[in-house]
């Protein structure tokens, strides 16, 4: 007998996971444009005319970042877009207070699982084809599977703080603006952390997207990285049920 | 809300009637716990809708106003995954899903998005989506604004349907009509305040007059005319709007002499004498002017 929390959060997994199916195949394009972008037109444009000590190519230090970056961009573009259409256009989240019996942190658990499942779907999109045509690229899976799980949960919670906070479907765009474009450019992705001045570079890598980049770079596990973004997702998470749940009351 | 106290019993519909902003539906919300009131409690089948919302929300399901369809699930998929939100199981939630759009009659459009479907087969749906766990307590919140006649009339089939299978209802509606037709107890709210209860026939004599006539006279009254109208015993109110006039009657013996007068002041077009309905008594309460 399942536990009636646990079936809850199941169901609201259920429901958008369905969702998420019955529009795989736009999902898949839209998780894969920007990284290819990137790692044709940096990766391998730009990329050939760099070179990076300790690296064998610009591109295999580009692509840890890249990777990551695909998952911050796939949970927090879904959830804030998902939880505010829920909420101000569908009238679901209001039904799901009005009728439902489930609990609003149950509903927020479910939403986290279909944020690890489309993350590992994200990464997998981008993966395969850097398997396929850079058979030489290695990269730690224990260490990749752990700041997967960590980055979808503090960036779906991200999307579901941004979600039910934002009234104004304009203002939904500029936020996400000043989220996705700093972290693009400045966590690390495209250039090594040693050229920010030091008070700039510990701002930076208190961000969990850095700790994630940097970790899946390093030569040994990763484990402090691996701390400090489950940390941060914790964190993330407790915030994103408390904010869900006072925003699904009017 | 202002304060407002009121018991529905088991089996019982009880409507609840004002005007555009008057609260209803913020009545409807806080049964629901969607808004928590600032004060006091709210109790559905003994059990506290804020402190025990689960077991309070297998209690009641509610069809809102607003059409709250899933953009890209059909109408099947959508009754199943309430059906699921509700608690059914896999199988049940299908189950039910299939019987609910055999009960709403809409089997032939259940790959169709609830979007493409008539405001009037929206209704249906929520309502039958209301139904899909069969819940001893239904809210329903205007139920049937902005649909055209057939689909009304449908509705309010539906919903006679449902008392006759003992279910507990609370209505929210403009149309009086409805109110009176469907309603055991109507409870009237305006500014947040419950400002009349009792049932149709209760509140219908509580206005204290016993018909009402409407008068079209041949040529405009002046205002003396009006004022000689008024004074004629047994006239307990006079409204004059477009230049008919409507007064309400305590007692008929005034109606000869009210005839007369008008006949001689300004001669008689039109004449209507009704017996004073809900919508009369909803008049009276909340007053003519506009809402926004």
């Amino acid at each position: 007998m399942i536990p009636r929390a646990v079936s809850a959060s199941l169901v609201t997994f259920e429901r958008e996971i369905y969702d998420y199916r019955k529009n795989i195949f736009y999902f898949a394009l839209r998780n894969l444009i920007q990284p290819v972008f990137f790692v044709l037109g940096i990766g391998v444009g730009l990329g050939s005319m760099v070179n990076m000590p300790g690296q064998s190519s610009y591109l295999q230090f580009m692509l840890p970042g890249v990777l990551m970056m695909c998952v911050v961009q796939v949970c927090y573009q879904h959830f804030s877009s998902e939880i505010w259409m829920s909420k101000n256009h569908e009238g679901y989240l209001e039904l799901l207070t009005m009728a439902a019996p489930i609990k609003p942190h149950e509903a927020v658990a479910g939403y986290l699982l279909t944020g690890i499942v489309i993350a590992f779907f994200a990464v997998l999109c981008f993966l395969l084809p850097v398997w396929l045509f850079l058979p030489g690229f290695q990269i730690s899976l224990s260490a990749l599977v752990l700041f997967t799980i960590g980055l979808a949960l503090f960036f779906t919670s991200a999307g579901i703080v941004v979600g039910v906070s934002v009234l104004d479907p304009h203002n939904l765009a500029t936020v996400s603006i000043f989220v996705t474009m700093p972290l693009t450019y400045l966590c690390g992705v495209f250039f090594p952390l040693d050229m920010y001045p030091q008070p700039v570079r510990m701002l930076i890598e208190a961000i969990p997207l850095t700790q994630a980049i940097e970790g899946l770079r390093s030569g040994t596990f990763p484990l402090f990285e691996i701390a400090f973004v489950w940390a941060a997702a914790a964190l993330a998470v407790i915030f994103a049920a408390r904010m869900f749940e006072r925003n699904m009351h009017l | 809300m202002d304060r407002i106290s009121f018991s529905v019993h088991f089996g019982e519909t009880l409507g609840l009637l004002g005007p555009n902003g008057a609260g209803k539906t913020t009545t409807i919300r806080m049964l629901t716990g969607l808004v928590r009131p600032s004060s006091g409690t709210i109790t559905v089948g003994g059990y506290d809708v804020l402190k025990n919302p689960i077991e309070a929300k297998r209690l009641f399901d509610i069809s809102p106003q607003e059409a709250s369809l899933h953009p890209h699930l059909s109408i099947a998929e959508d009754l199943y995954f309430y059906a699921r939100l509700r608690g059914l199981s896999r199988a049940d939630s299908r189950l039910r899903a299939k019987e609910t759009l055999e009960w709403a009659k809409l089997q032939d459009h259940a790959a169709k998005n609830g979007h493409q479907l008539s405001g009037g087969m929206q209704r249906h749906l929520l309502m039958a989506r209301a139904l899909i766990t069969d819940p001893p307590i239904l809210y329903l919140d205007e139920p049937t604004t902005g649909l055209d006649p057939q689909s009304r009339h449908a509705l309010w089939d539906y919903i006679s349907e449902l008392k006759a299978r003992k279910k507990t209802i609370i209505l929210t509606t403009h149309y009086m009509e409805e109110a009176e037709m469907l309603c055991d107890r109507v409870i009237i709210i305006d500014h947040g305040k419950i400002i009349a209860e009792g049932s149709p026939a209760e509140l219908r004599r509580s206005m204290g007059i016993d018909s009402i006539l409407s008068l079209k006279p041949r040529r405009p009254f002046s205002s003396a005319d009006l004022l000689a109208l008024r004074e004629i015993s047994g006239v307990m109110d006079l409204h004059n709007s477009n230049g008919c006039i409507s007064l309400h009657l305590r007692e008929n013996e005034a109606l000869d002499k009210i005839v007369v007068t008008a006949s001689r002041l300004a001669g008689i077009d039109e004449l209507n004498l009704k017996e004073p309905s809900l919508e009369d008594v909803f008049l009276q309460l909340t007053g003519r002017g506009l809402r926004e």
